[in-house]
């Protein structure tokens, strides 16, 4: 609805979409942070390695961007969930750290592997999704947003409803059980390691998706802004500020975060606007460490 | 070819004793307190160039400087102990996140106040070689190897011959037997914060006499640290050293003879080896 209403202004769909992104983001990440208590500091990773071998095959093999995200997603999400095996092996702060290391390791492979991957000069003229012909209306994705703006609103909402069917299975139940008490629950007989391995593999699925649309969105990439650790915050302070425990709180909270990024912190101060991201990350934890959704239903209670 | 071995070997070593010097700070820290200080790249930095504008101001040598920004700080680190971290630091992954976000914060106010630009300070005096044959040393990078491996070897007597030392063991040891033998653990813990995030800008101001500042190096430093710490095993003090010179060393080898681009590359792979070794 919201591109009829501002009259398919390039700027304003252009900041929804970066918003979607993100909240796409925060929702995959919170099913591994959120539902399942492992923070990781990494998901660049994956979201910079689905964002890179789509733009690879798209750009070196000449392949149509259809396919090339569906391969961009198989390696960058679930080949590079893998890493899983390795990183559970350790709990709670150090699994973040070695996830944290995770992302530059890859960011390095990338700037290294000149040979194929052009290495910090970037990718440039990266194709965007095929047009669609239904009778004689055709649907450009790069001349107009309005058509991107479907697609990761989709996106987001697809990802909204597997954290939920995710969240009411049983595997949902194990994922909180882990979270509360890792031991407690080994010891009730859940696979501790299947489980998380699985919270990752669609955490990461839906990262590395994310990155492949929006290399195809955007058109160029390049290693330091593919694997910016922005790509691992911002989902962070997003599940933070909207609520982790509650599966429509990321999403809000990206929205959100991003809008007032856009509108309010960058009119604010242009360099070094996340003086403001990193403040509100930092207050959100001291006065709402369960989001403001929390907050406004601790606020209702009271009025009822 | 031995000439420039030997290049990398010197140059190694200035970087490890830096490279140490952070880990030290970090160590201290998480040992002492159990917290993940995820900020102490960004506040190293933040030392850098307070000695820089030290420098540019009033021009003032960095290495009279160095007392002057260890000193302020060990302010800052006391104000951020006293107005942030004590608060959270409850739960470990709290302040895992409270700290990141400090260094984002922290990240984009250097950016604000000093541009992206990359700063260093440059002094003909230290830039003067000293030694024999093939063995040339600039220096200020003599100075800044000794530096670093003096106020490891001070910190060294302050927890082991000393009365507060005796007292920050403790508490690393046991934190509610040293409380019930009446040490006042939240005096330990400020000094302790004190001491470490002092080092760190020792280490900023180190590093911005060799090499060049800019706020986004602060994460890159904060993992140099845990790289060199997690190597060493948490409070050993003489792994701290070795680790953080084979380290360095290390880099400066890849830098030389692989690709300079890829030279921190080898610092991620051993951490993660690291890790996972050591604490599964």
């Amino acid at each position: 609805m919201l591109p009829i209403l501002v009259k398919f202004n390039p700027f304003i769909l252009h900041v929804m979409i970066y918003a979607f992104i993100v909240a796409t983001l925060a929702l995959s990440w919170n099913i591994l942070g959120g539902h399942c208590g492992q923070i990781s500091f990494g998901h660049a990773a994956f979201f910079g390695t689905g964002a890179y071998i789509s733009a690879l095959i798209a750009l070196k093999w000449g392949w149509s961007p259809a396919l090339s995200i569906l391969m961009g997603t198989l390696i960058g999400g679930i080949s590079l969930s893998a890493i899983g095996v390795v990183c559970f092996r350790l709990r709670g702060p150090y699994f973040a750290l070695a996830m944290l290391a995770f992302g530059d390791i890859l960011k390095y492979l990338i700037i290294y592997l000149k040979k194929w991957t052009e290495g910090p000069l970037g990718l440039y003229g990266i194709p965007s999704l095929p047009p669609i012909k239904i009778f004689s209306f055709t649907i450009d994705f790069y001349y107009q947003r309005t058509p991107n703006y479907y697609v990761f609103m989709i996106l987001m909402l697809i990802t909204l409803m597997v954290s939920y069917k995710i969240k009411r299975s049983k595997y949902g139940l194990a994922f909180s059980a882990i979270r509360d008490d890792e031991d407690a629950a080994e010891v009730r007989g859940i696979d501790t390691f299947q489980c998380k391995m699985l919270a990752l593999l669609i955490s990461a699925f839906f990262t590395a998706l994310t990155g492949a649309l929006y290399a195809h969105y955007i058109h160029y990439l390049e290693p330091e802004h593919a694997y910016s650790h922005s790509w691992s915050i911002l989902p962070i302070i997003a599940s933070l500020f909207g609520g982790m425990r509650y599966i429509i709180g990321p999403c809000i909270g990206g929205i959100l975060i991003n809008l007032v990024d856009i509108f309010v912190f960058r009119m604010l101060l242009v360099r070094g606007h996340k003086i403001f991201l990193g403040l509100l990350l930092i207050l959100v934890i001291l006065f709402m460490p369960h989001g403001f959704l929390k907050q406004i239903e601790r606020g209702m209670r009271r009025k009822i | 070819m031995l000439g420039l071995m030997l290049r990398a070997m010197i140059s190694g070593l200035t970087l490890g004793g830096i490279y140490a010097l952070i880990a030290l700070g970090l160590s201290l820290i998480f040992g002492v307190m159990d917290i993940i200080n995820l900020a102490h790249g960004q506040l190293t930095v933040l030392g850098g160039y307070i000695a820089y504008w030290a420098f540019k101001l009033v021009y003032i040598n960095p290495m009279i400087s160095l007392p002057m920004v260890g000193a302020s700080m060990a302010c800052i680190g006391a104000a951020l102990y006293i107005l942030l971290i004590k608060r959270i630091r409850e739960e470990v992954l709290t302040t895992l996140i409270v700290t990141y976000g400090f260094g984002i914060f922290l990240t984009d106010l250097m950016l604000f106040m000093w541009t992206a630009d990359y700063r260093t300070i440059r002094l003909d005096l230290m830039e003067q070689p000293i030694g024999i044959g093939l063995l040339k040393v600039s220096i200020g990078e003599s100075l800044s190897l000794i530096l670093s491996l003096l106020l490891i070897i001070a910190l060294y007597f302050l927890l082991t011959k000393t009365m507060i030392g005796k007292a920050i063991r403790a508490t690393s040891q046991n934190r509610q037997a040293a409380a019930l033998m009446g040490i006042n653990t939240t005096k330990v813990d400020l000094i302790c914060f004190c001491i470490g995030i002092a080092l760190g800008g020792v280490a900023g101001t180190l590093f911005c006499t060799l090499y060049y500042l800019f706020p986004g190096l602060g994460g890159l430093l904060t993992t140099m640290g845990f790289v060199v710490t997690v190597l060493a095993g948490i409070g050993n003090i003489h792994g701290i050293i070795i680790g953080g010179v084979i380290l360095g060393i290390a880099e400066m080898f890849t830098s030389v003879f692989i690709a300079a681009e890829i030279q921190h590359l080898v610092s991620f792979l051993v951490f993660m080896f690291a890790l996972i070794v050591k604490h599964r």
